[in-house]
């Protein structure tokens, strides 16, 4: 009795001698209002549940999503895998230049994700919220980086293509530019996670700022800054194929090409060739943050 | 052992810390109120209180941490702290150096970079880059400073790596590799083993008895205090309201300081 009504201090001292009688009626409030919340939160899930089914049939209306065409479809899915098997593997004509290709996108995503680190790391630092050095820098830091982050890296490479012309340095801006707001972003989340007590301990030694970045907060985040750097250059050379379908440069440039000229057993090879890519940079990062984590 | 002397020897010498008159509050709330009191230097003071009673608030204004409302702090005659309406936090002063109930190490980096990086405010911006960068001299004394606790051997192994009560060996390293002249612990063993406990504690009086250190830790346990300390001061809801030796508080009077009115107090 005494311990419910310590938080309520205003109303103790009115009800004084009542507050012996008082307490079976507040009891039995409590249970009515507890009643009509509960009512009221069954309402409120029961539209939201109705929203979400109304909006998934207009989707489907809208997408023209439909299985009938996808069985319907099969004879062509049928034709366009037997001309892509067997897959076209002269060296000359298919397979070099899928390899040179290949290598061109994995320099794109290479330079779009070290070329991003500077501007990156600046960011991050300004937009955490621990590390920022006023208000007003850390709320321009993140309505950048969550600019850089809201076009993507596509819409990005149009532009570039059409201020630098096509291939791979379009590319390699665009990627820049996207990466900026989203490695960014991931490193200031990982800057304001890490425990405060070392840079509060430089702070009491008479640390500046620097200091205190260089030698609490960042050796303290390194090794996750790091994985998510393998993390984004894993992201962005898968991104850099698709890049190359918009014609900045790369393996996807060729990939549309084959589509264009109906040539799908050179594409095989192509995918073939790219598959292989992505499976070894993934294993590559996935090595280097397993280490990093120990 | 020896603690006798020392105070007589206190009494004659101006204090190293100096706090007057503290008053701090946070959105209207007064946390410490015209908390005044003197560490000398050779001598540990443990204070004691109530979790809220504003011993560590104490501590954190005294490492400027914290800005304080009115009052002086000053370290061997000179003021230090800073006070939130007239300015914002200074830099700061390097003749305070404090350890922390979770020791505040960088785990990844080596029992010695940690050391290193007490001597700051002696490096500059670009020395103190990487742990490479730091000057052999800055090295140097870090070494003498994890002999003096007893962790040469342990010098170059990541610090996260050692356990709790060496960690914390470490950080008070670290606070003698800054060279402050004031050492504050804000609960330096509450984190720890009863056995590691001791040998910090032990570590603690020794820096004040033989390095000459003004020490102030902020204790959770009356115990360690009756037993290491020279001098305990008891706060109670923003104010001192017990202070002397180990020998002349009575145990009412601390166990007072939780709540609990005894019948000494209620008397007295």
């Amino acid at each position: 009795m005494n311990r419910t009504e310590a938080p309520d201090p205003v109303a103790a001292p009115s009800s004084g001698a009542a507050a012996a009688q008082g307490g079976g009626r507040t009891a039995s409030q409590g249970a009515a209002s507890a009643m009509k919340r509960d009512r009221r939160r069954t309402g409120a899930v029961t539209a939201v549940v109705l929203a979400l089914v109304a909006a998934h049939v207009i989707a489907v209306r809208e997408t023209e999503f439909s299985l009938l065409a996808l069985v319907e479809g099969q004879e062509g899915m049928a034709r366009f895998l037997s001309e892509a098997f067997p897959p076209d593997l002269s060296w000359a004509d298919t397979v070099r230049p899928a390899l040179e290709a290949t290598g061109i996108t994995l320099w794109i995503g290479l330079l779009g994700t070290t070329f991003s680190i500077p501007t990156s790391a600046l960011l991050a630092v300004w937009g955490s919220r621990t590390t920022a050095p006023n208000a007003l820098v850390y709320q321009a830091s993140r309505a950048i980086m969550s600019f850089f982050r809201a076009v993507p890296d596509i819409v990005f490479a149009l532009i570039f293509v059409t201020a630098v012309g096509l291939g791979p340095f379009a590319g390699v801006l665009a990627l820049i530019c996207h990466n900026t707001g989203v490695m960014g972003k991931l490193w200031s989340e990982a800057i304001e996670e890490i425990d405060p007590g070392p840079s509060e301990a430089l702070r009491t030694a008479g640390g500046n700022r620097v200091q205190i970045v260089a030698n609490a907060t960042f050796p303290q985040v390194s090794a996750s800054l790091l994985g998510l750097l393998l993390y984004r250059f894993d992201v962005n050379v898968r991104s850099s194929l698709v890049l190359g379908l918009v014609g900045a440069g790369g393996i996807g440039l060729l990939i549309n090409q084959s589509i264009k000229s109906f040539q799908f057993d050179a594409m095989l090879t192509q995918i073939i060739v790219v598959l292989v890519l992505v499976i070894a940079v993934d294993l590559f990062s996935a090595v280097v943050r397993k280490r990093l984590a120990l | 052992m020896g603690a006798a002397p020392t105070l007589s020897l206190q009494t004659a010498t101006a204090p190293a810390l100096s706090v007057a008159d503290l008053r701090i509050s946070f959105s209207g709330r007064t946390v410490l109120d015209s908390v005044s009191f003197d560490v000398h230097a050779g001598e540990l003071v443990a204070f004691l209180g109530a979790n809220g009673s504003g011993k560590s608030t104490t501590l954190r204004a005294v490492a400027g941490l914290l800005g304080h409302d009115s009052g002086t702090i000053e370290v061997e005659g000179r003021p230090t702290g800073w006070r939130p309406q007239r300015s914002r936090p200074p830099r700061q002063d390097a003749r305070t150096a404090m350890v922390f109930q979770r020791f505040h190490l960088v785990p990844r980096r080596s029992v010695l970079a940690n050391v290193c990086t007490g001597a700051l405010h002696r490096m500059t911006t670009w020395q103190s880059l990487l742990p490479l960068t730091f000057p052999t001299a800055v090295k140097e004394e870090a070494m003498e400073a994890l002999a003096r606790v007893g962790l040469t051997d342990r010098a170059h192994e990541p610090a996260g790596r050692l356990s709790g009560g060496q960690q914390q060996r470490v950080a008070i390293a670290r606070a003698l590799c800054q060279g402050a002249r004031v050492l504050l612990a804000d609960e330096p063993t509450s984190a720890l083993d009863p056995s590691a406990a001791a040998t910090v504690m032990e570590l603690l009086r020794d820096l004040a008895e033989v390095d000459g250190l003004a020490v102030a830790a902020v204790l959770h346990s009356p115990s360690l205090a009756r037993e290491y300390a020279h001098r305990i001061i008891g706060l109670r809801d923003g104010r001192i309201v017990m202070s002397g030796t180990p020998e002349t508080v009575a145990e009412g009077r601390i166990a007072g300081l939780y709540g609990t009115p005894t019948p000494q107090e209620a008397a007295a």
